[in-house]
């Protein structure tokens, strides 16, 4: 409660539409006047330059914003500060060598068995990052089958410029086999009815239909996100959120292993017990 | 009254599930039909994004029906970001529409675009099931939206054989022969804000403003097991 203080609050509302709680990832500029902050559940919130200060002394904060319906943060409640956050973040740190990963190549068919015996049971708004995390740690502890992760991450111009209200989106990627060689087939159950190639799981969010930039640096995408619309990270069965990916350059740590309790609590956040009701 | 009427009305969906003059094979499929339409259980459909790009974010809806007797209760959800009316109807068609449905090529599955694939309106999800012509139409509103409803099939089943007050719009009644059957058909949910990011070139339902007539998500029913 001592860390709970109100930073501001717009009394002009237009139509306040969403209550958001998470932590602030990052703040980047879209617009001459404005710029987006980035939630860690890759969620976007647009904030005027005059607010910009108070906003950027609140990265790594886990703040409660509420968002009119064009996506503008009207209010802001700071609810666990940064320092504290970070701490927990640095608990977490699994290794520091960069590890093999290589992924389990399958059949067409196998990709397909996998899609279907996914968990569909999903909670209303719940992550990609939670969803995907325990659809890979799933499969792996059924089958032996190391996935990867496909990590979309929208630039500052493309959001702005479609006001779109996530900067980044995950799913599981399997390696297929086929006859004409490996192929990346992404089981994004939430929003698509069978495995589908990248191309077609990025038109479903990149209008413009331009192709992500393949990276593997997370910075690349960060420092100069005007000139793209969207940037393509592979990220291993391990990794949950860009941070992990950001993390693998930024301080070398590399995730090699399922830490099972942020699992279980990805579950619990994501998935309902037992079957749809 | 009501009980009397569900007594005289389920053996003629039984009757009509069953009927025709087709072969052996034919009269074994309807016995399943039948049985999977008349069976008490669970049935879902997973609503997943249609025309996300009208306004930029990606909607996610689910729509549950449960058998319990002569008892179906129908739950819908939808989690978007537009806080409009949101039409939404099961249809006779078995598939949802995909881009190939896009026949002005503008980037969007319009709502006649969408009736090609999915079909006609065989229930609308209004404020009453019991009829066509009794919800007046009234639909859930809200860019997050919970919608619950029951209804007896019996009587749901007796209207759709009625004579149709209507040719020729968008609601079918079923013709002899014809079967519920909820098992593979198609839910659709409609309704987007008004936004520039539309093109000017969407089709419409008669005078119904394009945004709320643009399909959103589309889901087929399947039994949850």
């Amino acid at each position: 409660m001592k860390n709970m203080f109100y930073v501001f609050v717009l009394f002009s509302f237009p139509a306040l539409s969403e209550t958001l709680t998470d932590k602030i990832h990052s703040v980047v500029k879209s617009s001459p006047d404005s710029h987006i902050v980035r939630f860690q559940n890759g969620r976007v919130g647009f904030v005027r330059s005059d607010l910009l200060r108070v906003i950027k002394t609140s990265v790594g904060s886990e703040v409660q914003v509420r968002l009119d319906s064009r996506s503008v943060i009207r209010q802001m409640t700071i609810l666990k500060a940064p320092r504290e956050i970070y701490d927990i973040y640095l608990k977490q740190i699994l290794d520091v060598d960069p590890p093999p990963f290589e992924p389990t190549m399958i059949s067409s068919a196998k990709v397909k068995e996998i899609f279907s015996s996914l968990n569909p049971n999903f909670r209303r708004l719940s992550e990609c990052s939670d969803r995907t995390h325990v659809w890979a740690f799933d499969e792996f502890k059924k089958s032996g089958i190391k996935s990867q992760k496909a990590f979309v991450l929208f630039t500052a111009s493309y959001i702005n410029r479609v006001r779109f209200k996530w900067w980044f989106h995950v799913a599981p990627m399997f390696a297929v086999e086929t006859s004409g060689g490996i192929q990346k087939m992404i089981t994004d159950v939430m929003y698509k009815d069978r495995p589908v190639s990248l191309k077609e799981w990025t038109s479903m969010m990149v209008f413009s239909e331009r192709d992500c930039k393949m990276t593997r640096k997370f910075s690349e995408y960060d420092v100069n996100p005007q000139t793209e619309d969207c940037y393509m990270m592979f990220g291993s069965m391990y990794d949950r959120l860009p941070s992990d990916l950001s993390a693998q350059e930024t301080v070398g740590i590399f995730r090699s292993e399922w830490n099972e309790t942020e699992v279980s609590g990805a579950r619990a956040r994501a998935f309902n017990v037992g079957r749809i009701l | 009254m009501k009980n009397l009427t569900m007594i005289m009305i389920l053996p003629l969906l039984v009757l009509t599930a069953c009927g025709g003059d087709s072969g052996g094979s034919d009269k074994a499929q309807g016995e399943t039909n039948a049985a999977v339409e008349a069976s008490d259980g669970v049935y879902h459909a997973h609503l997943r994004p249609l025309n996300p790009r009208s306004n930029g974010y990606l909607p996610h809806g689910g729509a549950t029906f449960r058998i319990d007797g002569d008892k179906l209760s129908v739950t819908t959800f939808l989690d978007d970001a537009s806080g409009v009316i949101h039409r939404q109807s099961i249809h006779t068609g078995t598939i949802c529409p995909s881009l190939s449905e896009d026949k002005n090529r503008d980037g969007m599955i319009d709502y006649t675009e969408a009736l090609s694939a999915v079909g006609s309106v065989m229930i609308p999800l209004d404020a009453d099931l019991s009829a066509q012509e009794k919800g007046a139409e009234i639909y859930p509103r809200g860019q997050s939206f919970t919608y619950n409803k029951s209804v007896f099939i019996s009587e749901m089943v007796k209207n759709l054989y009625e004579a149709d007050p209507v040719l020729n719009d968008e609601f079918i009644k079923f013709s002899r022969g014809d079967r519920l059957k909820l098992v593979g058909r198609v839910v659709l949910v409609h309704g987007t804000n008004a936004s520039d990011l539309l093109p000017g070139t969407l089709g419409t339902r008669g005078s119904e403003e394009a945004n709320l007539a643009l399909p959103v998500v589309c889901g087929v029913i399947s039994p949850v097991p």
